[in-house]
């Protein structure tokens, strides 16, 4: 354990933090780190920005089937590639240019419904 | 020079005082002041009564905050920076038709301003930052769900977070620049409270540590955050994981360490500027 310790330090210190999983997206549904939520498993998409001390990070909170939430945001590997298959994939979505202009529109504390639009 | 008289006996000739001598006393009233001091050889700073208790207080609060209240005014700068995109994607959005080129151009301009405010941070303001960032571990299937109930949760626990960072760079943009005034301010009395033949060395040796000081208070501070928030790392010792609890104990650990490398740099700051004085009052090339 201690040793673990001293690893994950020295990542930390040498600026080796281990990223987010990457997230894919096609016509099977979106893959997040390892798993797989088929498009008709999607219940809800809600945007919405972290606080990051200075600056801030975009998030996307994904509801599945089964009550599952995920969460991806924007130093996922493919979080463009997901915007732009949500609009392409799930129909009634909001278009992913108008959402992402909503989000960095929003004010602190606000989220934006991307599916099911309000 | 003010309050200065001809040295000399009282009454001898030379030195001639202006008596009213309609008046009881037959000689000159000395100045207010406490009994058995001299007021024309007492300065401003000497009449300053400075606990040293206070000034060490001041002086290690300062090494620990000043660090982190630099960070908090880039926060505040970057709130302000941000109000001026969120009106331009309201404009945007009040036109209705976004085109692609318009939309990449605000992203872009918005990655730039979070890349650009960041860079001026200091060590401890960048790793608190990378701390808060999410998704280092993404949450498994279902984790989120269990420990926050529903996608409402989370957004609420977004908004918690970001009340309690508000706050705590509140207090740092008040407490801060206040902290950073005393420790000037007593710092310079020390100096103007030294000897004249020794007030050159006291500047050189106060006002070094002070420097050292806020340097190394900036140095612990990143190197508490690293240490403590590393043993908040999911699945490694604390069973509770998160963001949330990693940028508490980077916080912790921050406080810990800003104070105790502060302290030690201040002492060392101190020997230092006595040290380099030293050297160059008494060399000599030959």
């Amino acid at each position: 354990m201690i040793s673990r310790y001293f690893e994950r330090l020295a990542a930390r210190v040498q600026g080796r933090r281990p990223g987010p999983p990457a997230v894919s997206a096609d016509a099977a549904g979106l893959g997040i780190g390892g798993n797989l939520l088929a498009w008709s498993e999607v219940r809800r998409l809600e945007a919405y920005k972290r606080d990051a001390y200075v600056g801030d990070v975009l998030c996307l909170a994904i509801l599945g089937a089964g009550d599952r939430v995920f969460e991806i945001t924007e130093a996922s590997p493919g979080w463009e590639a997901a915007g732009d298959a949500i609009e392409r994939f799930l129909p009634g979505s909001m278009a992913h240019a108008e959402w992402m202009v909503r989000l960095v529109a929003a004010t602190p504390g606000q989220s934006v419904a991307i599916y099911p639009l309000a | 020079m003010a309050n200065a008289r001809p040295a000399g006996v009282t009454g001898t000739p030379g030195q001639r005082h202006d008596v009213d001598d309609g008046t009881m006393i037959r000689a000159q009233s000395p100045k207010p002041g406490p009994i058995g001091l001299d007021p024309a050889s007492r300065g401003l700073s000497e009449q300053v009564l400075l606990s040293p208790a206070f000034q060490n207080t001041v002086q290690l609060s300062n090494d620990l905050t000043a660090p982190m209240t630099w960070d908090a005014f880039w926060r505040s700068a970057y709130g302000r920076a941000d109000k001026v995109l969120q009106a331009q994607a309201n404009e945007l959005l009040k036109r209705g038709n976004i085109t692609r080129v318009e939309y990449e151009a605000l992203v872009n301009a918005r990655n730039d301003l979070v890349t650009e405010f960041r860079k001026p941070l200091s060590p401890f303001g960048k790793a608190y930052s990378e701390i808060l960032k999410p998704g280092t571990k993404l949450p498994q299937p279902g984790e989120l769900l269990t420990r926050k109930g529903s996608i409402e949760a989370v957004l609420e626990s977004v908004g918690k977070s970001r009340a309690s960072v508000n706050r705590l760079s509140m207090v740092f943009r008040v407490a801060g620049p206040a902290l950073i005034v005393l420790d000037i301010t007593i710092t310079t009395v020390v100096v103007m409270r030294a000897p004249a033949e020794q007030r050159a060395r006291t500047a050189a040796r106060e006002y070094t540590g002070l420097g050292v000081g806020v340097a190394g208070g900036a140095g612990g501070a990143w190197a508490g955050c690293a240490t403590l928030a590393t043993l908040g790392s999911p699945s490694l010792v604390v069973p509770i994981v998160g963001e949330v609890t990693e940028g508490g104990l980077c916080l912790v650990g921050g406080l810990l360490g800003g104070f105790g490398v502060g302290w030690l740099g201040r002492e060392a700051g101190k020997k230092a500027g006595e040290a380099v004085y030293d050297f160059v009052t008494t060399f000599r090339w030959e």
